[in-house]
């Protein structure tokens, strides 16, 4: 399933709207675009509260300075994707400075079933690649995005897009294999035989 | 990549829920209604970083450097204390040769009794109780004996003369000589025109010498014994009859 691109109906008269700073503008190019986004935070973090975050805090950053986009709407969207990312990138540091501990009292508030819904297994090999190869695979693969689109959102260009993709899709099924060869072993009785993990 | 493996990649589209949309566009709402100044972006926040971060590289070694000549009471002097503290770490000496500095410094300028005394009250504790090189000590020693035969001498005595009592214009030689309690001498006698000079030369015109003016800033004394005549042109007053 690939889906298609929204720069057919996000048109340049939108991206007038929001530099004029019009709030039916901003609704129309949010409900064009919060799912994609939201796709594309979730599948960088694995958490549904933080990529709505950042989602939230893209579309805050754009009614700040909505007067200063400049381009056509495919540059509105790149700016907005660069948002999202950035504070993806900003939520991975943090992570990293302040990593998670174990506590034996319950949160107030219950995890959300979304952000496990879909595929553990591919989950967790996404979030094995490096945060450029996740990008790429993302955007191209869940989102729809043409080589292009995926070149102006991470300010590249397409050659370096095309050698990233395909080394992040070999990638991504080596940790496949591993993470389901590994899940089949643990699921398997003491005692039998299983299969080798590829190198 | 197969197939299946695109799919599964697909599959992990989700569809934002209608109340967080709701939430957001609300914070958004809010956002484009009361607007607040926008933050810079990131490449402004760094490119200013960056232009800091370059300011104090060149301003602070640059000011370091202007602070090492100062004394107490100049402007720059407490970025040479800051310095020295870090100084320090590696020149234990670095105090002590900063107080003998600027002692030099004060004496060299000829200041106030009073500041020579504070940073010669400084230098010597700088000094104290230390293990201090032998050329520092001697250095001290140096501008010790300076400020005692310079600036000590322009003390004056604890008997002082009355002005009227010293002598008025000895020149260069009175300030190195020490002060005395002797009764000033006195002044000279003005020549008058009548006596010839003796040591000059006789006029062309036969005369027989020239005639002395008194000195206009003193006054001629009656007292001496000896007559003026100043053309009438020159009294302030009248001659008085008898």
């Amino acid at each position: 399933m690939v889906r298609l691109s929204h720069s057919r109906v996000l048109d340049d008269r939108l991206v007038d709207g929001v530099r004029a700073r019009s709030e039916k503008a901003f609704a129309a190019v949010y409900q064009l675009l919060a799912s994609d986004l939201l796709s594309f935070a979730n599948g960088m973090l694995r958490d549904i509260g933080a990529a709505e975050d950042a989602v939230q805090q893209a579309f805050l950053e754009l009614a700040r300075a909505a007067p200063t986009i400049k381009g056509d709407a495919r540059s509105l969207r790149a700016w907005l994707y660069r948002s999202v990312r950035f504070s993806c990138l900003d939520e991975i540091r943090r992570r990293k400075r302040r990593p998670e501990r174990p506590t034996s009292e319950l949160p107030e508030v219950g995890v959300d079933d979304n952000a496990f819904h879909g595929d553990p297994s591919l989950q967790d090999s996404l979030s094995r690649l490096s945060e450029r190869h996740r990008t790429i695979l993302i955007l191209r693969h869940v989102i729809g995005f043409s080589v292009d689109e995926i070149a102006r959102i991470l300010d590249t260009n397409r050659t370096s897009v095309y050698a990233a993709s395909a080394r992040a899709e070999r990638r991504l099924r080596r940790e496949l294999a591993n993470v389901e060869s590994r899940g089949s072993a643990a699921s398997q009785p003491e005692g039998t035989p299983t299969s080798r993990e590829p190198s | 990549m197969k197939q299946d493996l695109k799919d599964r990649l697909a599959a992990l589209h989700i569809e934002i829920d209608d109340a967080v949309a709701q939430r957001h566009m609300d914070s958004v709402a809010h956002e484009l209604l009361h607007p607040q100044t926008p933050a810079p972006s990131r490449r402004r926040r760094a490119r200013v970083g960056t232009l800091l971060a370059a300011a104090m590289l060149l301003v602070l070694p640059a000011a370091a450097f202007a602070a090492e000549g100062t004394v107490p009471g100049d402007f720059l002097y407490p970025i040479k204390l800051a310095t020295e503290q870090l100084r320090q770490i590696v020149d234990p000496n670095i105090e002590a040769e900063h107080r003998i500095e600027e002692l030099e410094t004060v004496v060299d300028r000829a200041g106030p009794v009073d500041e020579i005394d504070d940073r010669l009250a400084d230098a010597e504790s700088a000094v104290q109780d230390r293990d201090v090189p032998a050329d520092l000590l001697d250095r001290l020693d140096v501008v010790r004996d300076r400020v005692t035969t310079e600036h000590r001498r322009e003390t004056p005595p604890s008997h002082e003369q009355s002005a009227d009592e010293r002598p008025q214009d000895d020149g260069a030689e009175d300030r190195t000589s020490p002060p005395t309690t002797s009764p000033p001498t006195t002044a000279p006698p003005v020549t008058t025109t009548s006596q010839p000079a003796t040591d000059r030369p006789p006029h062309p015109d036969g005369t027989g010498g020239t005639t002395v003016p008194p000195e206009p800033d003193r006054p001629p004394r009656s007292d001496a014994g000896t007559t003026t005549s100043h053309p009438p042109g020159d009294r302030d007053h009248p001659p008085r009859d008898g």
